[in-house]
């Protein structure tokens, strides 16, 4: 029997990890309704918040764009573009070979993640080192994040510690503080060494020509004082009109990602710095990778997220999976509209859209109050029409024939009851089989109701 | 979420949509739902031509013949201009809401139709209360009750009637329950394509509110309930669980009034 690659994933996933990830995703669901609350208690307010951070990124992006470029420029920052992953990653090669670059250190980007910048810089022999906790403790091991906030979601203290001392970072200890300070001591050495660093940007500013980050762990700052270059790179549709729009987004990112009122740091970088302790030189990179077609789409409104994770850490899928089931570097309700968008071939990741229960938990959380649920039925549709073949698809074309024939319907039902007579234990393979390995099925009363009705109603 | 149309058509004289669930298995959902329609005052017609609301094959992204079968529903409805009671939020929000992305690339005519069908379409309790005006269910009902708001009723007006109803009865205690907001896993055709999560979601939904010890565990969707009693019962944990309509007959049979 074909089975769903995700659902074999939940069937195969060590229960404490599920339970790592279930944990985490509750209590920053728990958390953020808790501070959203606190921020706003005049009911409404929030959501009209949320309406606006909408609002503010439909209006003319490509005007955007425009100006941001020009303000950057006019900051003494070199904009470039990447038509896609690939272009983005010679992009940032170019630079670093004409910098004669031996050392990278990384500030958080999912962006650089959609472009596998790392095990690229890797190949052509360059070490880039990831600041973040999260992230370094992922890199360590050769994974990819499970979250797009919080990367290391699905591990747990012990074989963190494990990790650490395998590579040499520190000798074993799973103190969650002697992990954080063993980490610090690590990356001391790597900020001093290195030569350039590469960040995204949570948000560019079109007038003031600057790029602003949101972490937690002052890591950015640490990265920008050691190198002399400072590469950054994110998608277009990261560009808002303006810092006076900025305060939505702020107000909304760090309550919707992990109950902060706000991340530790937010950093606004508008070009290279003065003193000799920051980049003397600065690069913005714009990259599309399929982005200016779903502009162009009935998929646009996927563009407005703000990477927030709040849809997976209310989803009940990705609470039980986690995201390393997905496949792509956009797991959960985000995930599964973007990544099929953002691949080459569709047929991919055919299945992500199928991995929803359309319970719509994730559109009640969105701060860019994206209708998620309508995209990923959208996305089922797409998907269908272009001939993806998914795992366990149900043919329709037979019942939407009887369904759409009352005669025949108003024949067929009554006969479910002929069903009663089977036993149904003996099921094993198809839906119905698939129905009753976990569950039970109450009586077929077919037609019964009709009846009642003629002679009651 | 799943917002209905702002304007929707209001009237006593109803036609009743059994829905296919109710058609096949939960013919006692429906006969309870028309007669507590009627003991409120609604005038309650059966259109025969009625088969589905299309979802199933909607929802796996067939819309093709979602399609197909909402243009049977349409024509079986046609016959007059009332408003449509549906003993399910989820049938109803296709109806109201997802017709409205399945027929999205039709020409203006036909779009205008389903819009037109959309402002017709009620959810049972959000229909009781917002055109029937009830604000108490007659009789009595001595329980301690956990109710599933199921997840197509989030956005509508339907979890506040249901609770509503359910604290109006005299005798019920509502009975609150860990998790409660969260998806039970049922999901329409996810339950058999992805059942391993589906089971998954739907044990842990079964657990939590059983652990609440409630005499009835109520939805105003039949289908919910299918996937959580069929857990349930496979893992030999009592659930008593009824749709609302259910519920409401018994307080008023118990009241000896209908
Ligand atoms: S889709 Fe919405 S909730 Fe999900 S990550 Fe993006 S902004 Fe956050």
């Amino acid at each position: 029997m074909a089975v769903q690659p995700i659902d074999k994933f939940c069937e195969t996933l060590d229960p404490v990890v599920k339970n790592a990830v279930t944990l985490a995703s509750v209590g920053s669901t728990v958390a953020r309704e808790k501070i959203l609350g606190e921020a706003y208690p005049e009911s409404g307010k929030a959501e009209r918040l949320r309406e606006l951070a909408n609002k503010i990124k439909s209006i003319r992006p490509s005007k955007n764009l425009e100006k941001a470029v020009a303000s950057l420029e006019a900051n003494g920052i070199k904009v470039l573009f990447a038509e896609d992953a690939e272009e983005a990653r010679n992009l940032i090669l170019e630079i670093l070979k004409e910098k004669n670059a031996k050392n990278v250190v990384k500030v958080k980007s999912m962006t650089t993640e959609e472009i596998e910048l790392n095990a690229f810089l890797e190949k052509n022999g360059i070490e880039a080192v990831e600041t973040d906790l999260g992230e370094l403790i992922i890199q360590i091991d050769g994974e990819r994040p499970s979250h797009i906030v919080k990367p290391a979601i699905h591990r747990r203290r012990d074989d963190i510690a494990r990790s650490f001392e395998k590579h040499k970072i520190a000798d074993y200890d799973d103190n969650p503080n002697h992990i954080t300070l063993n980490a610090r001591k690590y990356l001391r050495k790597k900020y001093f060494a290195a030569d350039v660093v590469i960040s995204g940007a949570n948000y560019v500013l079109a007038k003031e020509g600057a790029i602003v980050l949101a972490t937690n762990e002052g890591n950015s700052r640490f990265s920008m004082a050691g190198a002399k270059t400072h590469i950054a790179i994110a998608g277009f549709e990261k560009v808002i009109p303006s810092a006076k729009e900025l305060a939505v987004f702020l107000n909304l990112l760090a309550r919707s990602a992990t109950g902060q009122h706000s991340t530790v740091y937010t950093d606004f970088v508008a070009g290279p710095g003065k003193s000799k302790n920051s980049p003397s030189e600065m690069y913005v990179i714009f990259l599309d990778n399929g982005r200016s077609k779903i502009l162009g789409s009935e998929f646009a409104d996927i563009l407005k997220c703000m990477r927030c994770g709040a849809c997976m850490n209310r989803c009940p899928v990705f609470r039980l999976v986690g995201g390393h089931a997905y496949r792509a570097v956009y797991p959960g309700p985000l995930g599964i509209v973007l990544s099929p968008l953002l691949a080459k071939d569709i047929s991919e990741y055919a299945d992500l859209p199928k991995a929803c229960t359309l319970c719509g938990a994730c559109a009640d959380v969105c701060p860019a109050k994206i209708p998620l649920p309508d995209l990923i039925l959208k996305m089922r549709d797409k998907v269908k029409s272009e001939n993806a073949k998914v795992a366990n698809d149900i043919n329709f074309k037979a019942w939407s024939v009887i369904a759409s024939s009352p005669k025949l319907w108003r024949a067929i039902i009554p006969m479910n009851k002929l069903a009663n007579l089977l036993p149904l234990g003996a099921i094993k393979f198809g839906p119905l089989g698939r129905w009753l390995r976990t569950r039970t099925l109450p009586k077929f009363k077919g037609g019964n109701f009709r009846k009642w009705f003629s002679k009651n109603g | 979420m799943f917002t209905p149309p702002p304007d929707r058509i209001k009237g006593r004289r109803v036609n009743f949509m059994a829905t296919c669930l109710c058609d096949s298995i939960f013919d006692d959902a429906a006969e309870c739902a028309v007669n507590v329609l009627k003991k409120y005052g609604a005038k309650v017609d059966f259109p025969p031509n009625q088969t589905c609301c299309g979802q199933p094959a909607f929802n796996s992204g067939d819309f093709a013949s979602a399609r197909k079968v909402l243009l049977s529903t349409m024509d079986a409805f046609s016959g007059n201009s009332n408003p449509i009671v549906v003993p399910s939020a989820s049938c109803a929000a296709m109806l109201f809401h997802s017709s409205k992305i399945a027929f999205r690339d039709s020409d203006k005519r036909t779009r205008e139709r389903v819009d037109e069908f959309a402002k017709r379409v009620w959810e049972f309790c959000d229909y009781l209360v917002s055109v029937l005006g009830v604000r108490k269910i007659d009789g009595n009902l001595c329980a301690k009750i956990a109710i599933h708001n199921s997840c197509h009723g989030r956005g509508t007006d339907t979890p506040a009637a249901l609770k509503k109803l359910i604290v109006s009865i005299d005798g019920t205690e509502i009975v609150e329950f860990k998790n409660s907001d969260s998806c039970c896993g049922f999901g329409g055709t996810f339950s058999v394509v992805f059942p391993q999560i589906s089971s998954e979601l739907g044990l842990a939904k079964v657990r939590s509110v059983s652990e609440a010890n409630p005499d009835i565990v109520v939805a105003a969707d039949t289908s919910c309930l299918l996937h959580q009693k069929g857990i349930a019962d496979k893992n030999g944990i009592d659930y008593p669980a009824m749709h609302a309509a259910q519920v409401f007959w018994q307080a008023i049979k118990n009241g000896g009034i209908q």
